[in-house]
């Protein structure tokens, strides 16, 4: 046997292991009855198509490379947009020095609101928070907040959340995200510790003293001469304990962790059913055209294609423009199936859904270009910063918007955001 | 029994199985057909045969004497041709009226 028949033969077995079950021997008789059957000039070539097409498409069952590209960018979306609106609203609430508390426990309501209605992802959050965290915050200026600080803490609160969600009553899903919010914050905050001298003992209050105002408590190690000189960081300032430092960076990740938390837990924290609550049907899966009309793929057997348009053509005279559609291989407008008939435009309404969309996502681009370069850096003036750290003021930076490629990003997907969320609101089932 | 999904390629298989509506078609022969690669027409073949468009069987050989195992073919059942034909029509009456204007334009 040919080193292509054993590939090929190899591929398709292998390909036939994906299907479902009541499936797979079936198909896997068959293709390899067919690659037997492909004979003539370009065998080679042709019985490797074969196997290899099938080989890269989904199985009957599983959805398709497009649908699958769609629902992680829709994922991956989510998980950028509520780590920024979460770092937003921590700066925000630490700002306000005495209020804040206060003001982090409306963020908390706020995000489990949003987290009702929208399911993240820990491994995509977590993600994210990672990357914002890394690109926001100098680390000549933040000392302890490298990758040897955020990773631990963003990996430990991953697997924290993972196994808090996989508990079954609520009281233990919510305990297991607060002891998680606690063991990641120590995670995050052991380098800064073993380096300020600060004991391990007091680890456990790391977590709740980073969400309140600075100097609350102090702890640790006095600098009395008021110079700070660890890393690359050299500043003159009031003296200080070593807990204000270890504090104003475990803050940085602390107030976003504990929102992105509340989000994710949001769908756990649901009453439960009761015998008599009214279940909701889901909807049924659309069987309008309108978004699986996708052009076909390019093939080399168009003049057989262009016979499948005659056969369509011949079929009536209603048939010919699907059949030039089909001859070329050209995406079909929108239509409604028999079953469905198309949207009514609602009287009054000047702009159509795609408009609105449009609207939506330029609108939010825009204001992102103009609210971003507002949001605190972390600054790269270590006396300022030094300061910042010591009463607690800072908490995220926004490091990344300085730069044109960061600021696009935010724009880009605060207007993905506002398309998503106007086309949610015009959904009847959302 | 639900419908499939119809899609255009579908729609393609759909339109090469009328083409020849009592024949039997083999993978091969339908993907020259329409044009669809193996890993578009095989999954579509799936979905048609499950509900009920389509029906499925082995080549009556001997695999030992024609040298070559036996090919699976495809045709059409009964309920499967009324509707593929429903579902082409319907596809080009709206065809028609999403392009209705310009295809006038272009006869004026």
């Amino acid at each position: 046997m040919a080193p292509i028949d054993r590939l090929t033969r190899l591929l398709v077995r292998a390909t036939a292991r994906r299907w479902p079950d009541d499936l797979a021997a079936a198909v896997r008789d068959e293709w390899l009855a067919e690659l037997a059957a492909i004979t003539g000039p370009r065998r080679a070539y042709r019985k490797l198509a074969f196997a290899g097409s099938l080989a890269i498409s989904p199985a009957v069952d599983e959805p398709s490379w497009p649908e699958r590209a769609g629902t992680a960018g829709r994922a991956a979306a989510v998980a950028a947009g509520i780590t920024l609106v979460a770092a937003v609203a921590t700066n925000a609430a630490r700002g306000s020095d005495a209020f804040a508390p206060a003001l982090l426990l409306l963020a908390v309501a706020g995000v489990i609101a949003i987290g009702r209605r929208i399911r993240g992802s820990v491994t995509l959050v977590g993600l994210a928070l990672f990357a914002f965290l890394f690109a926001g915050n100098p680390t000549p200026v933040m000392p302890f907040m490298g990758a040897a600080d955020i990773a631990p803490a963003v990996a430990v609160w991953a697997v924290g959340m993972t196994v808090a969600l996989r508990r079954t009553t609520r009281w233990a899903t919510v305990s297991g995200g607060l002891v998680t919010l606690h063991l990641a914050t120590m995670a995050g905050s052991a380098h800064a510790a073993a380096a300020l001298g600060v004991p391990a003992w007091t680890a456990p209050a790391w977590f709740p003293l980073a969400l309140l105002p600075g100097g609350t408590v102090a702890f640790g190690p006095l600098f009395n001469d008021g110079t700070a000189t660890f890393g690359a960081l050299q500043a003159s300032a009031p003296a200080f304990h070593a807990s204000d430092i270890l504090l104003a960076n475990a803050a940085v990740s602390a107030g976003p962790l504990l929102l992105c938390t509340a989000f994710l837990l949001a769908p756990a924290l649901r009453r439960p059913r009761t015998a008599g609550a009214r279940i909701e049907t889901p909807p049924a899966p659309a069987r309008t055209m309108e978004t699986v009309l996708a052009a076909a793929p390019h093939s080399e057997t168009q003049p057989a294609a262009a016979r499948t348009a005659e056969t369509l053509a011949a079929a009536g005279p209603h048939n010919e423009t699907l059949a030039a559609a089909l001859a070329h291989n050209e995406t079909l407008p929108a239509a409604a199936s028999s079953t469905e008939h198309p949207p009514a435009a609602a009287p009054g309404r000047r702009l159509s859904p795609a408009a609105r969309e449009t609207v939506a996502g330029l609108t939010g681009a825009l204001a992102a270009l103009a609210v971003a370069p507002l949001l605190p850096a972390a600054g790269a003036d270590a006396d300022v910063v030094l300061q910042r750290m010591i009463d607690n003021t800072t908490a995220f930076g926004f490091g990344f918007v300085e730069h044109p490629l960061g600021l696009g990003a935010v724009a880009l997907l605060t207007a993905v955001l506002a398309m998503r969320a106007t086309a949610h609101s015009a959904s009847p089932t959302a | 029994m639900g419908g499939p999904r119809i899609t255009a390629s579908v729609l393609k298989v759909l339109a090469g199985l009328l083409a020849e509506p009592g024949a039997q078609r083999y993978g091969l022969e339908l993907m020259q057909e329409t044009g669809l690669p193996s890993g578009t027409l095989y999954p579509i073949l799936a979905r048609l045969e499950r509900a009920g468009w389509v029906e499925s069987r082995w080549e009556q050989i001997d695999p030992a004497a024609e040298g070559r195992p036996s090919r699976r073919y495809y045709v059409l059942t009964a309920d499967g041709a009324v509707a593929a034909r429903r579902e082409v029509a319907l596809m080009g009456q709206q065809m028609s009226r999403a392009t209705g204007p310009v295809g006038r334009a272009q006869e004026a």
